[in-house]
């Protein structure tokens, strides 16, 4: 097997096996408490229905929304909400090891 | 002919004949493809099942786009079964969970020991996750971002149609886009409903409900119907006539007609005054008012009925003078309890015994005391039962000008710490912050004093302080803040217009009893399940203490309206948030309610 396909491989192997261990579904429930309460989840609803207004509900795809929502919601994503995440994300990743 | 009323909230869009106006007016909702593709549904939990702020969605168009169309015109219905198909077993791998076993959480992906991932993989790599698509045309399933193999399969086969397996989204791929169909969504409805009645069996067998069927009437009765009654544009909206220094009194009738449990209790006949019979009754007022809102009429109506009962009951609220918005919520509230067929016959039984009136099933919530004796650690709690919530501010009152026209000096200059904002959340942190009490004699304490001797008049009160907690044991399905924006000193009241940020959404759940006791012993916060609460009304009070003008924000079906006594006009959420100075009064409505507060 070629390279990049060893690492596709080795990759989706290590997303299954965190898959596997709950974990990412425990983290993704803190991340979505964590935003909702945080009003970041009104605020990309906001973000959402202003870029629909201003383009025109025919003139959008649900791809290029999501792109330009994704980049927005990345930028105003709390500080601490971050912090909090990553540091949980560093410790499944130590376990696994 | 007695108008139509329309019962609770599904109404069913009648086929033939209909003359009805669209019914969300003025506003055309955009269809919330992304919002709801990103934030799945929330009935993942099991035992809640009704949502009580359910967004109107717009009806489906009869086509979803022009490739459905003409293979709808082909007359290949093979699409709809396998969409059938593949929403059934979703609801099997994705939903419906086994109580006290598995979990759902927000993916609603089955989380209990076992089986954690998602039944299905990507027929190609094999990939778990999330956004699968089904291919309707054939035995496929592909992965969406990374490796894209879902997109792939299409560009190898053409096979146009495919649906994400957890929401049932259909996908075109010729359109490149989500589309929504009226005989896809009304499949997926149906599979919806079928998973929470399955849902609500497995929790509560003992609670039989009717299994819902679909019904939409024949040829024959479309034309009763249409022959034998008059739709109605029916928006709830009116304007309400100022009859002489009223609107404190319209702005809590207009919260009342747009709060949804309310509304549900009177559009659903529990309370008719044609049958009622008692002389000022005030449910019967309220009824009233609903019917005429929804009359179909569009100008201001006078309630002069109401003020007469109103008058009648409360003597202190009599008159054209100005009163306060909050003294008359209470009032009313108190006169519909009495007045109401369901409620028991104490005000309030404190022994914790529900009443049922709708009034205190709708406010009602319990509030406890805890009290925690240092010297022998005894914890004594009590309950109360409250309609609301009152909040301190930080902050000085406004400053008042003496005779002389020097400016009072403001007292307590709390805002000027650093960053002492008043957030709704803040304001519930500083309400059940834990404090101390001095002087208080425990119960405890004073049995041992006297065991040993010790006369009741010399107990001397504990040295050490107590600490005390407040939070909320149960919380009502409308939660009511009130800001105490008016305070008394001596002889002087003054406004506090410090202004009070609240958000559109909040989890109540860190203010709970629960959580407390979770803490307590050490647990976290997280295992516990949210209490989310939307605002639907806000108060505003702008003027002096004395004299002033009350308007009130209502969202009603999604809208956000100001009523400002006859005058009805849109509003914007923005609007309502940014009313930092002005809000007095604030309603939440629970996210999801359980059947029992109903």
């Amino acid at each position: 097997m070629s390279e990049p396909e060893l690492d596709q491989k080795i990759e989706t192997a290590l997303r299954n096996s965190i898959l596997e261990t709950n974990a990412k579904n425990r983290l993704k429930n803190l991340l979505f408490k964590r935003l909702s309460d945080s009003g970041w989840k009104s605020k990309v609803k906001k973000r959402c229905t202003e870029i629909i207004k201003t383009k025109g509900v025919n003139n959008i795809k649900f791809d290029q929304l999501e792109d330009e929502v994704l980049a927005y919601g990345r930028e105003i994503i709390p500080e601490d909400v971050k912090i909090e995440l990553l540091q949980q994300i560093s410790d499944l990743l130590d376990e696994t090891k | 002919m007695h108008a139509v009323k329309l019962k609770g909230r599904q109404s069913k869009p009648i086929k033939k004949g209909a003359k009805r106006k669209a019914e969300t007016p003025n506003t055309v909702l955009p269809l919330d493809q992304s919002v709801q593709n990103d934030f799945p549904s929330q009935s993942s939990n099991v035992r809640r099942v009704v949502q009580s702020t359910q967004s109107l969605k717009p009806i489906p168009p009869k086509n979803g786009c022009l490739h459905l169309k003409e293979y709808k015109e082909n007359n290949r219905y093979t699409y709809l079964d396998n969409y059938n198909t593949i929403a059934e077993l979703s609801m099997h791998w994705y939903r419906i969970g086994i109580p006290n076993e598995g979990v759902r959480d927000f993916d609603g992906l089955r989380r209990d020991r076992e089986i954690i991932l998602s039944p299905q993989k990507c027929s190609i790599c094999s990939f778990k996750g999330d956004r699968l698509h089904a291919c309707l045309d054939c035995v496929f399933i592909g992965c969406w971002h990374d490796q894209r193999h879902a997109l792939k399969h299409f560009h190898g086969t053409t096979h146009t149609f495919a649906m994400d397996i957890v929401r049932l989204a259909l996908f075109c791929f010729k359109c490149g886009d989500y589309v929504y169909d009226l005989d896809f969504e009304t499949a997926k409805t149906l599979q919806e409903v079928r998973v929470a009645e399955k849902e609500s069996n497995l929790k509560e067998p003992c609670a039989k409900r009717a299994r819902y069927v679909s019904w939409q009437p024949n040829s024959e009765e479309a034309a009763n119907i249409s022959k034998d009654s008059t739709p109605l544009p029916c928006s709830g909206l009116r304007g309400l006539f100022n009859m002489g220094a009223t609107c404190f009194m319209n702005a809590i009738l207009q919260t009342f007609l747009t709060n949804p449990l309310i509304k549900n209790y009177f559009m659903t006949d529990k309370h008719n005054n044609k049958l009622c019979g008692t002389a000022g009754c005030m449910c019967c007022e309220i009824d009233n008012l609903f019917q005429e809102f929804h009359s179909g009429e569009k100008k201001p109506y006078p309630p002069c009925s109401f003020l007469h009962a109103m008058w009648l009951s409360s003597k202190e609220l009599a008159g054209y003078a100005e009163q306060d918005a909050h003294e008359f919520y209470l009032a009313a509230i108190n006169k519909m309890h009495s007045d109401s067929k369901e409620s028991i016959s104490e005000p309030l039984n404190r022994n914790g015994q529900k009443c049922e009136c709708i009034m205190h099933k709708t406010f009602g919530g319990v509030f406890q005391s805890r009290i925690k004796c240092k010297v022998c650690n005894d914890v004594k709690t009590k309950e109360e039962p409250l309609v609301e919530w009152q909040l301190h501010l930080r902050g000085s009152p406004t400053p008042q000008k003496k005779k002389n026209g020097h400016t009072k000096a403001s007292i307590e200059n709390d805002a000027n710490e650093m960053g002492d904002k008043n957030t709704l959340q803040l304001c519930l942190e500083r309400y059940t912050a834990e404090e101390q009490i001095k002087d208080y004699k425990c119960d405890n304490c004073n049995l041992n004093y006297l065991e040993e001797g010790v006369p009741f008049n010399q107990i001397p009160a504990s040295s050490e302080a107590c600490t005390r907690r407040f939070s909320c044991k149960k919380l009502p399905p409308v939660l009511t803040f009130v800001v105490e924006r008016f305070s008394r000193e001596g002889k002087t009241t003054s406004k506090n217009e410090a202004p009070f940020e609240f958000p559109e959404e909040i989890n109540m759940t860190k203010w709970t009893s629960l959580a407390q006791e979770v803490l307590e012993q050490g647990g976290s916060l997280d295992d516990l399940p949210d209490f989310k609460y939307n605002l639907i009304s806000v108060v505003n009070h702008e003027g002096k203490i004395n004299t002033g003008h009350y308007t009130v924000y209502c969202k009603n079906r999604d809208q956000w309206f100001l009523f400002d006594d006859h005058a009805v006009k849109l509003a914007d959420i923005d609007d309502v948030l940014q009313s930092k100075r002005k809000a007095y009064l604030c309603f939440y409505i629970a996210d999801t309610l359980e059947y029992d507060q109903l």
